[in-house]
């Protein structure tokens, strides 16, 4: 008896990993999809969209993204690669401030101050863009792509909220550790707080870079109110433009694989240290 | 090392919440002071504040004579051990320990000493290269401990250091921090809830509850000598017995009768009462009797003695192998008891053939028992009283107490029989008046003796100098207007006159002030002040300038005796710093190869261990195989068969988990001997690269000293001239701080020093606050054009008089009883003020003490 009931429960266990498997499998397949058939298509010489696999192969698409000046793709990636570095790099910096200030410090309106910031940043950014772009008028900066770098920065602090959870899990009694062997707040955030938050940097820097990379948005807006010439695009811009030019398809395609390149790039760098363990024996435990 | 004062400390939560009231004490230079109370009672706040890690509501904190409450932790020379030990994590246990002084910026190679040496004493010499992580928790405390004695702290504070130890481990540090204690002769204060530490590490211990403190004294004083109930109960396990009791004096001795059971009484000495209240052996006052579990006995030879015994119910046993603690009651119980008034444990070499339900016989020893009132819970019989309690009698004037007297005019007391009265020890004054006594005995509490004296055939307590001598004759008088008369029912017929006059008033600045009465000495004062300041600076300004013209001289005379070898120096600097750079490439490159090598080794070494768990479990697995199938051909029981089956399948199931298990065991160990290694190689690098570019530093410093001096004191002098106007500027805004106290139509200019205290107390709602000044009767000066008080009597207690004056403010009647020495007349209009440095300042609402 006990057997027959130990193999029928096998069985159901067996049923279901197969089930499981099969809904990941098709999930998976659904979103790998899209992303194959670009890869694909970008290597194809006549595009069709109807067929997945390109009748003749070719590496054309590639070279007229580099060599046609009506695509400078190279500018592009250069324009949004300098603007996603800057902003990533002075977002990571304020985001983690900011997190420290409001997970260590206590002042008055601390509390009011993170339920109005996290409400601020429910509502999507480009229903200020009008004003936004008045305030880049103002400050004369509204004739430059790179006038993105300050739009992107100028909200980051509203992402707090992730690296503030973080910051709440490292004991307090560290910070106190520092101030009585002669630190200051400083002195915790830079050498005890941040050596400790490796995971948590490593996702600011990835969302406040992949952020600015991918927005079209508001670069597509800065390039119509200034009326810049292709050489100011970002690629999100400049890859729209080659939509719906059927000339440009194979052209887009290849552009949209090279769009990739930097986002995977930087997540393998990181990845490693995404899992590395935190606070090991800081505290007991 | 140094001593520190705590006074008036006081710490208030925003929402009103008092977690630490008056919390006053002098701790001296390497005493161990351990703070012990149940949780909440406000002992780590305490040592928060002293730590700098709280802010101090109200009251003053003295490390050595410094007061030290605005001051930052760092500043403070403390050290901290905390309970979960707060290491840093990414750091190695050197650079944990290392850390501190590496902020304070002490040269590498000392900081190298001082770890080595503390990590000598602590045993960690093996660990060095060690993060926290991989060691175990009193390692850990070890390291933190560590952390703090190298900086060779003034103060020592542990916030409970033991609690996340096993027992056993913390057994081993109690007795490591004891020895450090010895070794270091430092000031260490050591937070803890387990009295078992209390006692054991204390000099003294502080015993708190709610906030406040209960009793301070040495270990043994307060197992012996308890103040309270709480304190007897608090210390010592297992705890006190304690029972319902009323004391009545027989002619022989005093008698303990039980309240709440029907058993013999017990029978006590007068002299051991000595020091209880009359009120307290009439045998209607409810009172707590308390005794130790070794202070009752059911042991043959006690039970010999014959007097106090009392017949105990056993309820259970528990054996502690070396004892027996003998759980029972007084009173017959059924069933399992549960919360009893008359539980009882007595202490017992063994279970002595009793088992639970047997009557036995127990002898209390009335030596050793405390007696407690039942309403306050503070003990009957202190070591040292604070009144004396005698019989008094009052007819037609006359009072009978020593011998008969006149009776004081001021006791509103016209008859009285078989009263008492209650003289505070301070009301009587030795060597003055004419009442006679003789010393019966002297006990020496601390620095002060305690003496009994006789007079009239009356005991009552005074304190003496170290001269006096049992047998002694002295003379005394007695301030009655201190004393409290009561009826033979116990009511209070006269209160004593209050101690202090209240007086209320609130906290206002200059501008106020001056605005409000246009008083021209105000602005006077005032000017006075910054003069005073300006002259001072002007005259460290001058000296200043004069030093600085003499320094510069010299330093403009050695640059240009040296401006020759300028270039040669240049050159030498040049190849000194090619060389340290080459070194520290050279290292740099030692480094990385090493590193390289020892993940290669490691690699390898890994690689190997892992084909040895993959062979094993290969083999492991074609074994059972094998088995499997012989035993399935030989055997032909349909029952050993599906057994042997069944565990086949177990073996088969759980075999890539087992496997897993040991993978991760094996390559985690050899991960951790890796990171270890690699983390020595690493400290070792980053060492001497710190050395080589210190010396680079120095070496440039050593040349611009010698090649450059006068540029060098320019720029020391033009910093130091810019700290000096600083600092003059703010003497001068220090000195424009002038505060008043406004009673209701009088300003009174506030000392400086007692305004800081107040500031320092509230911060900025002085200006919100009301304060209510208590002021001796003796601390009225008469100034004109103060507070109007009309005399209207005169109260007269024989030695001492009091004119009772009337006032008014803020709409409210002011009655104040002043002490002077020459004759008013009564009815008279009189100008007074408080002399503020010898009055007490309380903020009225809160009841803080801020002076």
């Amino acid at each position: 008896m006990a057997e027959k009931h130990y193999a029928s429960k096998r069985a159901a266990e067996k049923a279901q990993r197969v089930l499981i498997y099969t809904i990941l499998t098709v999930i998976s397949v659904i979103w790998i999809f899209p992303f194959f058939y670009l890869i694909l298509q970008s290597f194809a010489k006549f595009p069709d969209p109807k067929s997945i696999f390109p009748t003749e192969w070719t590496m054309q698409n590639y070279a007229n993204l580099f060599t046609d000046t009506a695509t400078p793709f190279f500018r592009w990636w250069l324009n949004t690669f300098i603007i996603a570095l800057f902003t990533s790099v002075l977002q990571t910096v304020l985001v983690l401030m900011t997190s420290y200030a409001l997970s260590r410090l206590r002042f008055n309106g601390r509390q009011a101050l993170m339920k109005l910031i996290l409400i601020l940043g429910m509502f999507p950014g480009f229903l200020g863009m009008l004003v936004v772009y008045y305030i880049l008028e103002l400050l004369k900066i509204n004739t430059s792509i790179y006038s993105l770098i300050i739009v992107y920065v100028a909200s980051s602090a509203m992402s707090y909220y992730v690296a503030k959870g973080f910051f709440d899990t490292v004991p307090k009694s560290l910070d106190e550790a520092v101030m009585i062997d002669g630190g200051t707040k400083n002195t915790v955030f830079w050498r005890i707080i941040l050596p400790l938050s490796k995971p948590i940097i490593i996702y600011t820097i990835l969302v406040s870079f992949t952020g600015p990379w991918g927005d079209f948005m508001f670069g597509k807006y800065i390039v119509q109110t200034a009326n810049l010439q292709p050489e100011g695009y970002t690629v999100a811009v400049g890859l729209q433009g080659l939509i719906g030019q059927d000339s440009f398809y194979g052209t887009f395609c290849a552009g949209a694989v090279m769009v990739s390149i930097p986002i995977t790039a930087l997540f393998f760098w990181l990845q490693r240290y995404y899992v590395e363990g935190i606070a090991g024996g800081a505290v007991k435990g | 090392m140094a001593s520190l004062k705590l006074e008036h400390i006081y710490k208030v939560y925003p929402n009103g919440h008092k977690a630490v009231s008056d919390f006053n004490m002098e701790i001296e230079d390497g005493e161990f002071i351990v703070f012990v109370g149940p949780s909440g009672c406000g002992k780590s706040t305490t040592l928060r504040m002293i730590a700098g890690l709280e802010e101090i509501s109200s009251g003053e904190l003295y490390i050595g004579d410094t007061l030290v409450n605005d001051m930052q932790p760092k500043d403070r020379d403390i050290a901290m051990v905390f309970q979960n030990y707060a290491l840093y994590p990414h750091m190695t246990v050197y650079e944990n320990m290392a850390f501190g002084l590496t902020l304070r910026k002490v040269p590498r190679t000392e900081i190298h000493e001082k770890v080595m040496w503390a990590a000598d004493v602590l045993g960690l010499k093996d660990y060095l290269d060690r993060k926290p992580k991989a060691m175990s928790g009193g390692q850990r405390q070890r390291v933190s401990l560590g952390r703090a004695i190298l900086r060779n702290p003034k103060v020592m504070l542990l916030d409970e250091p033991l609690s996340n130890l096993d027992a056993k481990l913390r057994g081993q540090m109690r007795s490591m921090i004891s020895k450090l204690h010895q070794n270091l002769k430092t000031t260490f204060i050591y937070v803890t809830h387990d009295q078992v530490e209390a006692m054991t590490l204390g000099t003294r211990v502080v015993v708190m509850k709610l906030g406040r403190v209960q009793q301070i004294d040495a270990p043994q004083n307060l197992y012996d000598h308890p103040i309270n109930k709480f304190v007897a109960g608090f210390i010592g396990t297992p705890q006190m017995n304690f029972f319902n009791v009323t004391l009545k004096e027989e002619k022989d001795n005093v008698e303990i009768r039980w309240s709440d059971c029907e058993q013999p009484a017990l029978k006590v000495s007068h002299d051991a009462l000595l020091k209880a209240e009359k009120k307290y052996l009439q045998g209607d006052k409810p009172v707590c009797l308390g005794f130790r579990c070794e202070a009752v006995s059911a042991e043959e030879e006690e039970l010999k003695k014959g007097d106090n015994i009392v017949n105990v119910t056993i309820s259970h046993f528990e054996e502690l192998g070396n004892e027996t603690l003998i759980y029972g009651d007084l009173k017959e119980v059924e069933g399992l008891g549960g919360e009893s008034t008359t539980g009882i444990i007595i202490k017992a070499p063994s279970k002595m053939g009793h088992k639970p339900g047997d009557v036995i016989k127990a002898r209390i020893d009335v030596d050793h028992i405390h007696l407690f009132d039942a309403e306050t819970e503070m003990t009957i019989i202190p070591p040292v009283p604070d009144h004396s309690v005698l019989p008094v009698d009052i007819t037609n004037g006359k009072m009978t107490l020593f011998g008969t007297i006149t009776k004081p005019e001021s006791i509103p007391v016209d008859f009285l029989q078989n009263g008492t009265i209650s003289i505070p020890l301070d009301a009587i004054t030795l060597n003055a008046g004419n009442v006679e006594g003789k010393i019966l005995l002297i006990e020496k509490h601390g620095k002060k003796n305690l003496a009994m004296i006789e007079a009239d055939k009356k005991k009552l307590f005074v304190f003496v100098d170290g001269k006096a001598k049992v047998g002694d004759k002295i003379i005394f008088s007695v301030d009655y207007s201190k004393a409290t008369f009561f009826d033979e029912n116990e009511a209070v017929v006269a209160s004593p006159l209050t101690i202090r006059d209240h007086l209320h008033a609130t906290f206002v600045n200059f501008k106020t002030a001056y605005e409000d009465t246009q008083n021209p000495d105000f602005l006077a004062l005032k000017e006075e002040k910054v003069q005073e300041v300006e002259a001072k600076y002007a005259e460290i300004e001058q000296k200043f300038e004069e030093e600085k013209a003499q320094v510069l001289q010299e330093a403009a005379a050695k640059e240009s005796a040296v401006s020759g070898n300028v270039e040669g120096n240049k050159a030498a600097l040049a190849e000194a710093n090619g060389r340290l750079n080459a070194e520290l490439k050279e290292a740099k490159v030692n480094y990385s190869n090493e590193v390289k090598e020892i993940k290669a080794r490691h690699a390898q070494i890994m690689k190997e261990e892992m084909g040895k768990i993959d062979a094993m479990y290969k083999k492991m697995w074609e074994e059972e195989k094998t088995d499997y199938q012989n035993s399935m051909a030989k055997n032909k029981d349909a029952e050993s068969r599906r057994s042997r089956r069944l565990s086949y399948q177990v073996f088969k199931e759980s075999f890539p988990q087992m496997k897993a298990n040991d993978v991760e065991r094996k390559s985690n160990a050899l991960e951790f001997d890796k990171e270890t290694e690699l983390n020595g190689v690493k400290a070792r690098y980053s060492q001497k690269k710190a050395l080589i570019k210190d010396t680079i530093k120095e070496n440039k410093r050593k040349y611009e000293e010698e090649c450059f001096p006068l540029k060098l004191a320019e720029k020391a002098y033009a910093k130091k001239e810019k700290e000096l106007a600083k600092e003059k500027a703010e003497a001068i805004l220090r000195a424009q701080l002038i505060f008043f106290f406004k009673y209701d139509n009088y300003y009174q200019i506030i000392p400086e020093d007692i305004t800081n205290k107040i500031i320092q107390g509230l911060g900025n709602r002085v200006f919100t606050k009301i304060f209510r000044i208590e002021v001796p009767h003796y601390s009225f000066a008469e100034e004109e054009g103060t507070m109007e008080f009309k005399v209207i009597a005169l109260a007269n207690y024989g030695d001492v008089k009091f004119y009772k004056c009337v006032g008014e403010a803020f709409g409210e009647q002011v009655v104040v009883y002043i002490n002077k020495a020459r004759e008013i007349p009564l009815g008279s209009t009189i100008f007074l003020k408080p002399v503020l440095e010898q009055t007490e300042i309380y903020e009225d609402e809160l009841n803080i003490r801020l002076f």
